[in-house]
């Protein structure tokens, strides 16, 4: 089974390059959560509702039939500047359904747009909450000291250390 | 978000790690220490030991010949594993044993003990490799995180 092409399954969201990798590894889950909860809601990417097509086999209003397309939703990759999210394995059921839904096609050979449910990506003005709470959120060099304490601590007292 | 002069920060730190440390020697250690406990569990199970911590994980030294016979005699082997299988495994008692308190993960059991003394010397398996470590490392980091979050 083939994807028409891997950009409908794995999207880059830009990011200020300031985030280093840990950092970006937070960002992306947070994105994930984002994309989760919005389409639970039933609404895409671009902020729209999501249509109904009658008489198609694929009315989930919330693209979760079986949930197990959007178990496959993660963090594919990332580096500075840069989180790509979508469908690491482009060979799966998972990835060929999510593809239907992105484009349009449900197993047909050419999209249609006025019938697909746009869901892998953040608005700009997602992105800007998700990383203004991160911002927020983000330890301070002096917690983080204090944590790797707590940790060291921990670990020394297993034997681990 | 509430803003602090340079000295009040110090002393809401100080105050918010001693709330942190009273919460992992309450209940974070805890779950720590549970999921180290799963980790050995199912690595074991999976047929891998680690030599010491920190050391890569290895396969489990294979069975004997002997032993492989006598297993496949065995009728209560345990579904859990195959009459060739090395996994520390044969009537699930070993790793079943592997528990863990407020202070560390242990095997429960004096029968098990001794099992578990015997059996280390060739396939040592109570140690957790690099990539565990880290695995708990980042349990502990974000569980900290979260407290940080809740306090200051």
């Amino acid at each position: 089974m083939t994807i028409k092409s891997k950009s409908n399954v794995q999207k880059d969201i830009s990011i200020p390059s300031k985030y280093d990798s840990g950092d970006r590894e937070i960002i992306g889950r947070m994105i994930i959560e984002r994309i989760l909860q919005r389409t639970s809601g039933g609404i895409d990417s671009n902020g729209r509702a999501f249509r109904y097509v009658k008489g198609s086999e694929h009315k989930g209003h919330n693209l979760k039939e079986t949930g197990d397309m959007l178990d496959e939703l993660g963090v594919v990759s990332h580096s500075q500047g840069v989180i790509t999210i979508g469908y690491r394995d482009t060979g799966s059921i998972e990835a060929n359904q999510a593809e239907g839904q992105q484009i349009g096609t449900y197993g047909q050979s050419s999209s249609n747009s006025s019938i697909a449910k746009p869901f892998i990506g953040v608005s700009n003005e997602e992105l800007a909450i998700i990383l203004a709470r991160y911002d927020q959120t983000k330890p301070s060099e002096e917690q983080e000291e204090i944590t790797r304490g707590f940790i060291s601590r921990f670990l020394k007292k297993q034997g681990i250390e | 978000m509430t803003t602090y002069t340079p000295e009040e920060y110090s002393k809401k730190l100080l105050e918010v790690s001693k709330k942190i440390e009273k919460d992992l020697e309450e209940s974070v250690e805890k779950d720590a220490l549970e999921l180290m406990a799963d980790t050995i569990r199912t690595r074991t199970r999976k047929g891998f030991g680690v030599s010491e911590n920190n050391a890569p994980k290895e396969k489990l030294k294979p069975l004997s010949e002997n032993y492989k016979k006598q297993r496949k005699r065995d009728k209560k082997l345990s579904s859990e594993t195959s009459p060739s299988k090395s996994n520390l495994t044969r009537h699930n008692n070993l790793l079943k044993s592997i528990t863990s308190d407020k202070e560390k993960v242990f095997i429960k059991g004096e029968e098990q003990q001794r099992i578990a003394e015997y059996v280390s010397v060739d396939r040592p398996f109570m140690n957790l490799s690099r990539p565990e470590v880290k695995r708990i490392i980042k349990f502990l980091t974000e569980e900290i995180n979260k407290l940080w979050n809740k306090y200051l």
